[in-house]
């Protein structure tokens, strides 16, 4: 069984709204990041794959299973939505052994791997609390404790860090990494920072398309020669603003240094090295999307 | 496993709490729990009164209803239960006229023969049935006037004969005691009557569990957890379902036999069957739980809303009035609730077995499809086919944004 992620012209519609156009994919072993603003249509994607919601057309096929296979699917998939829950009144430890039931798990293996996964996400010495009691960074490592437990072959996670304290993020983002060493595991998320630093390969997902699709190395490179600073006055912010797309700006010893993207050097302004905000920018405005249009999450 | 994973989850709950706080008060007020004081079952002795019973004598039934039509005719208003339910008719000037030819022809007296000088109806009292009618005609005349009427009056088909009565003889009495005895073996006849006022309750209850454990997995935020797993969707509706079952019948189980053994030690010596309870619990009241709890658990995966407790408690309002007129035992094939509210009653329960039998298997057919018919709801929305909840939501706030819109 190839351990591989076919998507090829997949659509999906909710009512008459595109959520997905043609987006076609090849995800391959370890971290892959997808990146979008809100309401890009990345938690539609998510939910596809994990099979709770249907594809208008097309095709994907994970591990050479096609989606239709809902249960073997399931099987080989462990998935964290984006908003979640359990039972409040569960203790840690009995919701994964709830949850590793209905995956289908044997009552051996289920303790073994409930002991091991809180163990690896630190809530070992947590598993008899209420899940009432933790916090949002505790819920979140027991969200991913949960989708590890049938061991997926694939693991999608859908915007885990959101709402997270820098110290929760940093440490979720090396557990994901940990755990892709040997399977799939497709990040869904709009913060950048998060694909920098945990992904390889990336797709940018902007009103149901893919605009972008490759290795994060090579969506930089595009952004070289394209990123400059400049050290301006108000008036001059104000019209910089009309005429380029700002990546940054911050202020110091009484100067504002903006952070811009342009196809062309401009005067006193000097070349910068991009990072995969200005990369990710600079791909949004490749694709002609503006800047100004606020999206729903779907 | 997963069983009794779903029975902690049900049985754990505040909701369990209250339903058994609520069945022991209501089988503590309705003094059911304990049969040892005044309830026994004795053989009757030679020289006593042994009560009545309902008979349909002509000679008792044609002028007691006749008595009723005319007095009920002077005032014109005629008691019904076109639907179980209370109903005071009032006729028009035209079916008047016509109620007054019924009286007229059962009389023999032309209706303008019945004023007096001045205009005042005479004294109904004096008023009498005509010497030749026949049973039949007069059953004839009844039967148009309840036609008038608009149907469920006192003077239908199945009210007229609770018009007659007859004494009950030692000999009647003596059978009754012999079958109590034999066929019931004597806890037979308290498991009756238990199951009596626990099918009130047991046939809407359950809706309260099965709209709560088909909303928790919503409410606590785990839905896509619970979509995403392997587990068949019938494997998990069908558990749930019998964990809900189990954790409502458990605890009637053991109060049918806390009520029960309240007369072992006065029929010990007998032969009792200990079994009983348990096999009317199973036959009489499991049925009732099964499609309460079905209907909970169809109409909450399928709208999203707890819409399933208003269907249910409609359903079992108008059934408990309907019941009305069975409550001394007598079986229909469309009921929710069989009755049989007295003590003993074994030849008429006898006389409506099949009809019970029949009731009680199509009730469990009913809820087994019911829950069929779930696991392919719970299935499509599994699958992201169907949302209810988010119709029903999109729904409502459609219609309190067009409230809350200014008219063009």
């Amino acid at each position: 069984m190839e351990n591989v992620i076919k998507i090829r012209n997949l659509n999906k519609f909710y009512g008459k709204k595109q959520a997905l156009s043609d987006v076609s994919l090849t995800i391959g072993q370890g971290m892959f990041g997808l990146l979008g603003r809100n309401g890009a249509g990345k938690t539609t994607l998510m939910k596809v794959l994990a099979t709770l919601l249907q594809k208008k057309d097309g095709s994907v096929n994970i591990c050479g299973v096609p989606i239709e296979d809902a249960r073997e699917i399931r099987r080989i998939l462990g998935y964290l939505p984006q908003e979640f829950s359990m039972y409040p009144a569960m203790g840690v430890a009995e919701t994964m052994d709830y949850l590793g039931v209905l995956s289908g798990i044997g009552r051996k293996e289920r303790k073994e791997r409930t002991e091991m996964l809180l163990k690896r996400v630190n809530l070992a010495q947590h598993s008899s609390k209420k899940v009432k009691v933790l916090s949002g960074g505790m819920k979140r490592r027991l969200g991913i404790a949960q989708a590890l437990l049938n061991d997926p072959k694939v693991l999608v996670v859908d915007e885990p860090t959101a709402g997270l304290d820098p110290e929760e993020r940093i440490r979720f983002r090396n557990l994901l990494c940990d755990v892709a060493e040997d399977r799939i595991v497709i990040l869904s998320t709009h913060i950048v920072g998060d694909i920098e630093a945990a992904c390889e390969n990336v797709a940018v997902l902007n009103e149901g398309s893919i605009l972008y699709r490759g290795t994060v190395t090579e969506l930089l490179e595009e952004a070289k020669g394209k990123v400059f600073t400049k050290a301006v006055e108000k008036r001059e912010l104000l019209q910089l603003k009309q005429e380029c797309r700002i990546t940054g700006m911050h202020s110091q010893e009484g100067k504002t240094y903006i952070r811009f993207l342009s196809d062309i050097p401009v005067s006193g302004a000097w070349a910068s090295e991009p990072n995969m905000e200005d990369a990710y920018m600079l791909c949004l405005k490749q694709n002609g999307v503006p800047m100004d249009i606020e999206g729903g999450e779907m | 496993m997963l069983f009794l994973k779903e029975m902690k989850k049900t049985v754990v709950s505040v909701i369990f709490l209250v339903f058994l706080v609520a069945i022991v008060a209501f089988a503590k007020s309705q003094n059911i729990l304990d049969f040892s004081k005044d309830n026994k079952i004795t053989p009757p002795r030679q020289g006593e009164d042994y009560g009545s019973r309902k008979k349909e004598v002509p000679e008792q039934v044609m002028p007691a209803a006749f008595a009723s039509l005319c007095s009920e005719f002077a005032q014109n208003g005629y008691t019904a239960y076109p639907i179980g339910f209370y109903k005071r008719v009032k006729l028009n000037g035209k079916k008047q006229g016509q109620m007054a030819e019924i009286l007229a022809a059962l009389s023999g007296i032309p209706a303008g023969g019945w004023m007096n000088l001045d205009g005042s109806p005479i004294n109904w009292e004096e008023l009498t049935l005509e010497e030749d009618l026949s049973y039949e005609e007069f059953k004839g005349y009844m039967k148009r006037a309840d036609g008038l009427i608009g149907g469920g009056s006192k003077y239908s088909e199945d009210f007229l004969p609770s018009y007659g009565s007859v004494p009950v003889t030692f000999w009647e009495a003596r059978e009754e005691y012999l079958l109590v005895a034999g066929t019931d073996r004597f806890t037979g006849a308290y498991a009756r009557y238990f199951c009596d006022y626990f099918g009130i309750i047991l046939s809407v209850l359950p809706v309260f569990f099965a709209v709560s454990v088909c909303l928790q997995d919503r409410k606590a935020g785990m839905c896509d957890l619970v979509y995403a797993r392997k587990i068949s969707s019938f494997k998990l509706v069908v558990t749930r379902y019998l964990a809900v079952l189990a954790s409502i019948l458990l605890p009637v189980v053991i109060l049918s036999y806390v009520s029960s053994a309240s007369v072992w030690g006065i029929y010990g010596e007998q032969g009792i069957d200990y079994f009983l309870p348990l096999k009317y619990v199973a036959g009489w009241l499991m049925p009732s739980v099964m499609v309460a709890a079905a209907v909970g658990m169809f109409f909450t995966e399928l709208t999203g809303t707890p819409v399933a407790v208003a269907i249910q408690a409609i359903w079992w309002f108008v059934d408990i009035n309907s019941s009305v007129a069975r409550i001394d035992g007598k079986q229909v094939l469309f009921q929710l609730i069989p009755r049989h509210n007295s003590l003993g009653g074994t030849q008429i329960f006898l006389d409506n077995f099949q009809r019970l039998a029949a009731n009680r298997v199509l009730c469990a057919g009913a809820a087994l499809a019911l829950v069929l018919m779930t696991v392919i709801i719970y299935g499509q929305k599994r699958r992201g086919k169907i949302n209810g909840h988010e119709k029903n939501t999109k729904f409502f706030t459609g219609l309190a944004d067009r409230k809350g819109k200014p008219a063009a």
